[in-house]
């Protein structure tokens, strides 16, 4: 069905027929300077636009946008563009590739040095507001610490590492994000249903899978109940 | 043509690039309709170097805008599935298939765009127009070339079966009536014929069209017209 789509093609296209989508945060002086220069070359743009067609012969910038506002500045009437689909993954990774946007690392499940190398990161951000965070032992008390089950990243105020909540914690907010896990996380609750299985567990942990699946009138059950009860 | 293709803004309409011929008859009526010639640039530009600014939707998109001043419009597509037939047949409505009766590769060809391209052409369609446009049909094949012996249809017709037989079994879909459309009719398994007639084929050197110069010719293409398109 190639021959019946666009995407993947490298097309010149109207600046005119091209939405910007979200806007450049470069200065303006590099997209003035730039276009200066696309001028004094031969006004093609090497680097292409990356579009998604919203309908036919009008497009959509998803990444890229800082070569729209030069075009736009040099005064181009086409540009040489790549045609992407339209989910949202595409988008999202094409900004991120285009190095638009910053790529978000799981804390429930990162390792100890995807944490520091992404403390280290937003610590060299200029004009960051983690000055003074000790990156050694922000690492070590956030990896140590049961990030697995944490619904926010308010923990880590408490964890005594510099981090503390208002604009700190917000910066974090940037590179991490938490799928919060159950205990039971990879071995759900619904799939234990032999008596042997739930013979290893605490009469705590049954009185949890009872809670998780919505049984009442658990609380008094002694563990041989509960496990029937589960089973 | 080539501009008014590329031209993804409508600033250019078809008519501009039509010429149109006007024959006045004896008893002072006229009869007229309008061509576009080939664009030796459109011709002769690499198919990777038109799908950089064509869609294959731009021809479609083109002929929308005229096609109330028309009665029918014709569009002649080169046997091959690349981007100047798929454009064709995703513009039209219907596609008048002509084959060959001597030729197994012609009559598989046929079979194959219409049980394989034409729905693919159909669910592009669809999608682009929200369900409100069905995409091209098929019509029933026709035979057009050498004049046809007793025995070589006998031996087409053959041919034909096993082709029908072998796309039901491999693809459950039903090629009857797309090759014989009288079928229905007591098994009835006539195929229309337009044989080749050499002042049809040389009537580009007078530049006068062959209906108009021949009752042969005249007589032909009114056959072909009934069967297709007067019923």
């Amino acid at each position: 069905m190639s021959n019946l789509s666009d995407v993947g093609n490298l097309m010149y296209l109207d600046l005119a027929i091209i939405e910007p989508g979200e806007v450049t945060k470069a200065s303006e002086y590099l997209i003035i300077a730039t276009a200066k220069e696309l001028n004094n070359t031969n006004g093609r743009n090497w680097i292409p636009l990356v579009v998604k067609e919203i309908s036919e012969d009008s497009y959509q910038v998803i990444g890229n946008s800082f070569i729209y506002a030069v075009a736009e500045v040099a005064g181009l009437e086409k540009v040489w563009c790549i045609i992407a689909d339209n989910s949202e993954k595409t988008a999202e990774i094409t900004k991120t590739l285009a190095g638009e946007a910053i790529p978000k690392t799981n804390l429930s499940t990162a390792s100890r040095d995807e944490i520091k190398a992404a403390l280290e990161f937003l610590v060299e951000q200029p004009g960051t507001v983690l000055k003074g965070v000790k990156i050694p032992v922000a690492t070590n008390r956030i990896d140590e610490a049961p990030r697995q089950e944490w619904k926010n990243l308010n923990p880590i105020t408490k964890l005594k590492c510099g981090i503390t909540a208002g604009k700190k914690i917000k910066a974090l907010e940037q590179v991490f994000y938490l799928t919060p896990q159950s205990e039971f996380e990879g071995k759900p609750a619904k799939s234990i249903k032999t008596q042997a299985d739930l013979s290893k567990l605490t009469i705590t942990e049954l009185k949890k899978i009872a809670k998780e699946r919505k049984i009442s009138a658990y609380s008094k059950l002694n563990k041989s109940q509960l496990i029937k009860l589960l089973s | 043509m080539f501009h008014c293709l590329k031209d993804k803004q409508n600033l250019i309409n078809l008519k501009q690039v039509v010429y149109p011929y006007i024959k006045i008859l004896k008893n002072g009526k006229s009869l007229s309709f309008d061509v576009i010639p080939v664009d030796d640039q459109l011709a002769q530009t690499d198919e990777d170097k038109l799908r950089n600014e064509l869609s294959f939707y731009s021809l479609r998109k083109k002929l929308e805008a005229v096609k109330s001043d028309y009665d029918y419009i014709l569009i002649d597509a080169p046997p091959n599935w690349r981007y100047f037939s798929i454009s064709a047949v995703y513009a039209a409505d219907v596609v008048l298939i002509p084959t060959q009766h001597n030729n197994i590769g012609s009559l598989k060809n046929a079979a194959t765009v219409i049980q394989q391209y034409i729905p693919e052409i159909q669910q592009a369609r669809q999608e682009k127009t929200q369900g409100l446009e069905l995409g091209a049909s098929a019509l029933p094949i026709f035979f057009n070339g050498e004049k046809i012996t007793e025995a070589a249809r006998v031996n087409a017709k053959k041919i034909i079966h096993e082709i029908i037989k072998k796309v039901n079994l491999e693809y459950a879909f039903d090629l009857t009536t797309y090759f014989f459309p009288h079928f229905h009719n007591a098994q009835n398994t006539k195929i229309f014929e337009l044989p080749n007639y050499a002042l049809i084929a040389s009537s580009g050197f007078e530049k006068i069209p062959a209906v108009y110069k021949t009752k042969v010719a005249y007589d032909y293409y009114s056959q072909l017209a009934k069967e297709y398109f007067l019923q």
